[in-house]
């Protein structure tokens, strides 16, 4: 079995359900890392980012290439806006691969979906990754 | 709030060691590109890489502040084109490409010391306040 055969076959891996709270000390620790105050109890909008897991943990990605590259990201912001206290749940879901051959070897591209739902079950953020394996 | 379109604005980062590893730490994305220079050397890369969502973090941030929360954001996305590396001053910008009504659509991109695209992206708009149109 191809590298690539193993990672079609992994379509609609799904990974296990996470909950996440966005709570006061995590979120200084993010808006300290992107150079704003910590104290600020204003939400960013990516802080989503957080909630991913990444590298995303499937296995068969593995048996491509040596490592990971991020492609790209994307946000939809379906709900209110996110704000200190709410309580997410999630879950990855792997939903499309190609191949790209390009002049420094094959590359993979990999698509990874994401609905965060808020603890009272209105949907929040979608988030469509991108993620390469080379 | 109304927009011109063609209105630009920008902002330069630059990530540390020590960003990377808050950035890591606030994240729990510890891959080790970002941290753990040999690592990313067996992998061909000069230097620590930014984290791409870092910089997309940067760019919400810049939209962010543009519109001063005179409405809300209705979609994000970027598209890493180039990494960057810690301790090079990276341009976030922004620049108002179209509005429509009270939807406004932004052109966003960040350039590395070079002047290259490193990440393109996009971002709409629902303004709250719309009281004019430059269409």
């Amino acid at each position: 079995m191809t590298a690539l055969s193993e990672l079609e076959r992994a379509l609609g891996w799904q990974g296990p359900e996470r909950v996440d709270v966005v709570e006061r000390r995590h979120l200084a620790d993010y808006r300290r890392a992107m150079g704003l105050d910590p104290e600020g109890t204003d939400v960013p909008v990516t802080i989503c980012a957080c909630f991913l897991s990444e590298p995303p943990p499937m296995p068969a990605a593995e048996a491509y290439g040596l490592g990971w590259i991020n492609g790209g990201d994307r946000f939809d912001y379906v709900g209110p806006r996110l704000a200190l206290g709410d309580e997410l749940r999630s879950s990855v879901r792997f939903t499309a691969v190609r191949e790209k051959n390009g002049r420094s070897g094959s590359l993979a591209f990999l698509t990874f979906e994401t609905e965060f739902i808020r603890s009272d079950g209105v949907p929040v953020v979608r988030h469509i990754g991108t993620r390469i394996r080379r | 709030m109304t927009a011109a379109t063609g209105e630009r604005f920008e902002r330069t980062q630059t990530a540390t060691l020590r960003t990377l590893v808050q950035y890591a730490g606030a994240s729990g994305d510890f891959y080790e590109m970002h941290y753990d220079l040999p690592f990313a050397q067996e992998r061909g890369h000069p230097e620590l890489s930014v984290h791409g969502l870092l910089k997309a973090a940067w760019l919400g941030q810049l939209v962010d502040d543009w519109f001063g929360g005179r409405g809300r954001v209705v979609s994000f996305e970027v598209s890493y084109r180039g990494m960057d590396f810690r301790d090079q001053p990276v341009t976030c910008g922004g620049e108002v490409v179209r509005q429509e009504s009270s939807t406004v659509e932004l052109a966003l991109w960040t350039k590395n010391v070079g002047g290259d695209v490193t990440t393109t992206g996009a971002a709409v708009i629902e303004l709250d306040d719309h009281t004019g149109s430059d269409a």
